[in-house]
């Protein structure tokens, strides 16, 4: 019995000697919610988004609601260091709280950072399990911290907003986890979504506001930067990666005038690869159930062959820009973001032994046939243009 | 009728010691019953000095013949003692009186006995030691003594003003029986009988507590209840010896396997249909006479998550009400320590949304979580107590400053947080849906623990506390059953009534752990036999 209660006091005060050194309290924490790289001569400037809970409407706290002129729900806090860490040690030192960067949403990348190589940064995310993997990562126009500021109305932070933005773009939105991965596969290049600031409103109201979109696509060499796709080449490019998640497309009317807008409800692309010695063919059949949100032409959509037509002329729209793009990939900027490597490494593992060495000199010559199979399958509630009348509709 | 005896006599007595517990023998112990009924009356009137609730009265049986009754009032039934006691042995007095001289009896002895005659009622004892007399008087029986004979007539009838039987209020149900048992231990038994009609339902009685003599009745069905088990529990009464036994608590504590741990071993009921239903699956039941609980063993864990109307309302609300009992009993026993270990140690592990409001709310709270959290669970278990022990119009007072205090001026004040109090009340009301209390308490109390091991070692320290929590209870044994029988040793069949409830036409088993030859309770699937199926 004494032995027994020896031993137990023993294991209990072996617990209480134990525990309690990593206690943090919650109100003891910086909450990184976003954080930004851009590079300064040689060294790191990294901008944090740090959250402040005391603004976010709590119990007990005055303010609330995100971007309001101020009180923020958040700062920033920027220092320069000879690496990544270094510099988030820097902004540590001047911080009353611990910094914890396991909620970072989003990790922004500034285009002039990208464009000299984003693998040395990576390592620290690896290394330290504090640092989620399943941030998502955005190259933006101009320096990072820039973006990390602007305003977001909708949300309480540009990190979230730009985290909402990023998970709408894409069907699956880039994460570290994810960049990591594609830097290290053979046979693909990264493509990240590229984040720029645009105006909301006419010029000429006093206030000129700005906001937060995603309007291209960044590519990337190796882990260099080396252009940026803006607009429909960008749209289009997304929808040739399989991540475009319900894509509109603008086809121009039988007879010129007018649009009719398909929305591509469902869509999967496939790469098929045909190899004959070294003159390599790439099939991209997309197939697409789609369902026209528009129509301002006056030919009506109802029965008849208009609908035949209208899928033609949408299956050609995409082909065309599909093909322009993918000829600015080859030709201009070398990247080869759809994967065509890692696809003939996939599908045809002995012919990719033999090509890979020189896959960069193949790349530019690969012929690339692009299908689109488009099913229009809902035309919405209306078969004939709505607000025309009848004897206008041309059949 | 009778009179009150005003005994003055204080003479204080030299008692010898003896095996009494708490009372040294008494000197009458060994004493017989004397011929002379005044000796008697003398004898009695000194053993029940200073009682005033004695009554006694002297009855003239024939000329020169007198009857002494004595009897405690209130512990008899009145009625019956005017019509079965004393109306006869008068009437049987005025014939005798009418009856012609040469008829005349002059020696107690050439009486016919009473009991034959005379008393029409169906317990009768005779008693000769003074002892035995002393125990039936006050096991309501009336005693009747006569000039001349050296016995004691003891006419048992019980009653006198006791709870009629009413709605148990601690396991009330919305389909079921309405009936609960009563202070009365003949009540209960009958309450059983009534329910079970083999007379292999067995009730075996012995008397417990040398001051209280406390009936107890321990009641199995024979052939289905393990012979061993019934025998241990009957050894487990047998060895008990205490001065007095007030509730089954005693009993409780004093049978069970383990008495340092903190789950219980033996279910308590006031239900009768819940007693005839452990009956029936091979259990014992232990009657106390003095309180409306009565005793289940052996148990498992899993019995205390079920409440009597699992078995009679469907099987698909059984099911899924039964799941909510599960997913709220480790919400009472692991919330309020989640939520310490995650927001002191793990603030990865939440939703960045999530984390941020807890930290918003937190931010001019001036505790650590983990006194925080012990605050309000405290003053939650106080509300709870002053809630039961208070008069029913003070609880409203009780309620209203809970809620408002606690709930409302303390996260206003910046106290609590309001998070906090949203977990102290769903671990509060979690608690509540266990269906057995005794098991509800311990989880209650179990948390304790597993709070102050999270605030010390965080998450770590509840896979600690579940871990020492589950080798604790799975070598449990409640009368040598394993308290995690079904699970632990794992038998399948047994699953038909763990955490699902199969349909009556499917549960055609016992219990394994219980009963282990005679295990068949139901022809084979009901429903899914076209043979035994209804035709329409």
């Amino acid at each position: 019995m004494k032995k027994t209660v020896i031993a137990a006091l023993l294991v209990m005060t072996s617990i209480g000697l134990a525990g309690c050194w990593d206690r943090k309290e919650i109100n003891d924490v910086a909450f990184v919610i976003g954080s930004a790289v851009d590079k300064e001569k040689d060294l790191y400037r990294s901008t944090l988004q740090i959250a402040l809970p005391g603004n976010l409407g709590g119990a007990g706290s005055e303010g609330g609601g995100g971007g309001t002129e101020g009180s923020k729900s958040y700062y920033l806090e920027s220092k320069t260091g000879v690496s990544l860490r270094n510099s988030n040690m820097e902004v540590q030192s001047g911080n009353s709280r611990t910094l914890s960067f396991a909620h970072r949403r989003t990790l922004l990348l500034g285009e002039d950072f990208a464009r000299g190589g984003i693998s040395p940064m990576l390592d620290q995310f690896a290394r330290i399990p504090q640092n989620r993997l399943s941030s998502l990562v955005a190259v933006t126009s101009g320096p990072a911290y820039k973006i990390l500021d602007a305003e977001a109305p909708m949300e309480q932070f540009p990190s979230e907003m730009i985290r909402e933005l990023m998970n709408e773009y894409s069907k699956r939105p880039i994460s570290l986890k994810y960049l990591a991965n594609e830097l290290l596969s053979d046979g693909v290049d990264v493509s990240l979504p590229y984040i720029s600031l645009q105006e909301v409103e006419p010029e000429d109201l006093a206030k000129n506001k700005k906001n937060i979109q995603i309007t291209g696509l960044a590519l990337f060499k190796g882990d260099r930067l080396v252009g940026i796709l803006k607009g429909q080449e960008a749209k289009m490019m997304n929808l040739a990666l399989n991540q475009a998640p319900s894509p509109d497309i603008l086809v121009p009317g039988r007879d010129g005038k007018g649009v009719v807008t398909v929305k591509f409800m469902e869509n999967t692309v496939k790469l098929k690869p045909v190899i004959r010695g070294n003159n390599v063919t790439m099939y991209v059949d997309i197939l697409v159930k789609g369902s026209v949100i528009e129509n301002n032409t006056n030919y009506t959509l109802g029965g008849g062959r208009n609908m035949g037509m209208l899928e033609d002329r949408t299956s050609k729209e995409v082909v065309t820009q599909i093909q322009s793009g993918i000829r600015l990939l080859q030709d201009r900027y070398h990247s080869d973001i759809l994967g065509f490597g890692r696809t003939i490494q996939q599908k045809k593992p002995k012919d990719w032994q033999r090509i890979k060495d020189h896959w960069e000199e193949i790349f530019p010559t690969v012929k690339v046939v692009v299908n689109a199979r488009i099913h229009v399958e809902n035309i919405g509630a209306v078969d004939k243009p709505f607000g025309r009348k009848d004897k206008d509709i041309k059949k | 009728m009778g009179k009150r005896s005003m005994n003055s006599d204080h003479k204080a007595e030299a008692l010898p010691s003896g095996k009494h517990l708490g009372l040294p023998s008494p000197s009458w112990e060994k004493l017989s019953i004397s011929k002379s009924l005044d000796q008697n009356i003398q004898t009695l009137k000194d053993i029940f000095k200073d009682c005033s609730d004695m009554i006694y009265r002297t009855i003239e049986l024939a000329p020169d013949i007198k009857a002494f009754v004595a009897y405690v009032e209130g512990i008899v039934l009145s009625e019956e003692l005017q019509l079965h006691v004393l109306e006869p042995i008068v009437e049987g007095l005025v014939r005798i009186k009418n009856s012609g001289p040469e008829e005349q009896i002059t020696e107690a002895s050439e009486l016919e006995p009473l009991e034959n005659t005379r008393v029409s009622l169906s317990q009768v004892m005779s008693a000769t030691k003074w002892i035995d007399t002393v125990e039936g008087i006050l096991n309501s029986s009336v005693a009747v003594f006569v000039d001349g004979l050296s016995e004691v007539h003891l006419f048992n009838i019980k009653g006198g003003i006791r709870r009629p039987v009413q709605e148990p209020e601690t396991e009330s149900v919305i389909r079921g029986p309405r009936e609960g048992f009563t202070e009365m231990i003949r009540i209960n038994t009958a309450l059983i009988r009534f329910k079970i009609k083999t007379p292999n339902l067995k009730m075996s009685s012995l008397v417990l507590g040398t001051n209280t003599k406390t009936d107890i009745v321990v009641s199995y069905i024979e052939g289905l209840a393990d012979p061993k088990m019934v025998d241990d529990v009957k050894k487990r009464l047998k060895d008990i010896k205490i001065d007095g036994i007030l509730e089954s608590g005693y009993i409780e504590e004093l049978i069970e396997d383990h008495p340092y741990s903190p789950f219980p071993q033996v279910q308590y009921t006031e239900r009768p249909d819940s007693v005839a239903a452990q009956l029936l699956e091979g259990r014992c039941a232990i009657f106390i006479d003095g309180t409306p609980f009565v005793l289940v063993a052996p148990i498992t864990f899993f019995q205390l998550m079920q409440a009597t109307e699992d078995y009679y309302e469907r099987f698909f609300i059984t099911n899924f009400i039964r799941w909510i009992r599960y997913i709220f009993l480790f919400i009472a026993l692991f919330l309020p320590s989640l939520y310490i270990a995650v927001t002191t140690y793990h603030q990865d592990m939440l939703p960045s949304t999530l984390v941020l409001s807890i930290a918003a709310a937190r931010e001019a709270i001036p505790f650590p979580a983990l006194v925080e959290a012990l605050m309000m669970e405290i003053s939650f278990e106080a509300l709870r107590e002053a809630g039961i022990r208070l008069p029913k119009t003070v609880g409203q007072a009780v309620s209203i400053l809970g809620a408002l205090v606690i709930g409302q001026a303390a996260v206003q004040a910046g106290i609590v947080s309001a998070p906090m109090v949203i977990i102290v009340s769903m671990t509060g009301i979690a608690s509540f849906t266990i269906p057995h209390y005794n098991l509800a308490i311990t989880i209650r109390l179990l948390r304790f623990p597993l709070m102050l091991l999270a605030g010390v070692l965080g998450l770590f320290g509840i896979i600690l506390g579940i871990t020492w929590v589950l080798v604790h209870v799975t070598q449990l044994t409640s009368f040598g059953v394993p308290y995690m029988s079904g699970v632990s040793p794992f038998h399948g069949s047994d699953h038909k009534d763990i955490f699902v409830r199969a349909p009556w036409w499917k549960m055609n088993k016992r219990p394994t752990w219980l009963s282990k030859e005679n295990q068949k309770r139901e022809e084979k699937d009901i429903n899914g036999n076209p043979k035994l199926n209804k035709v329409w």
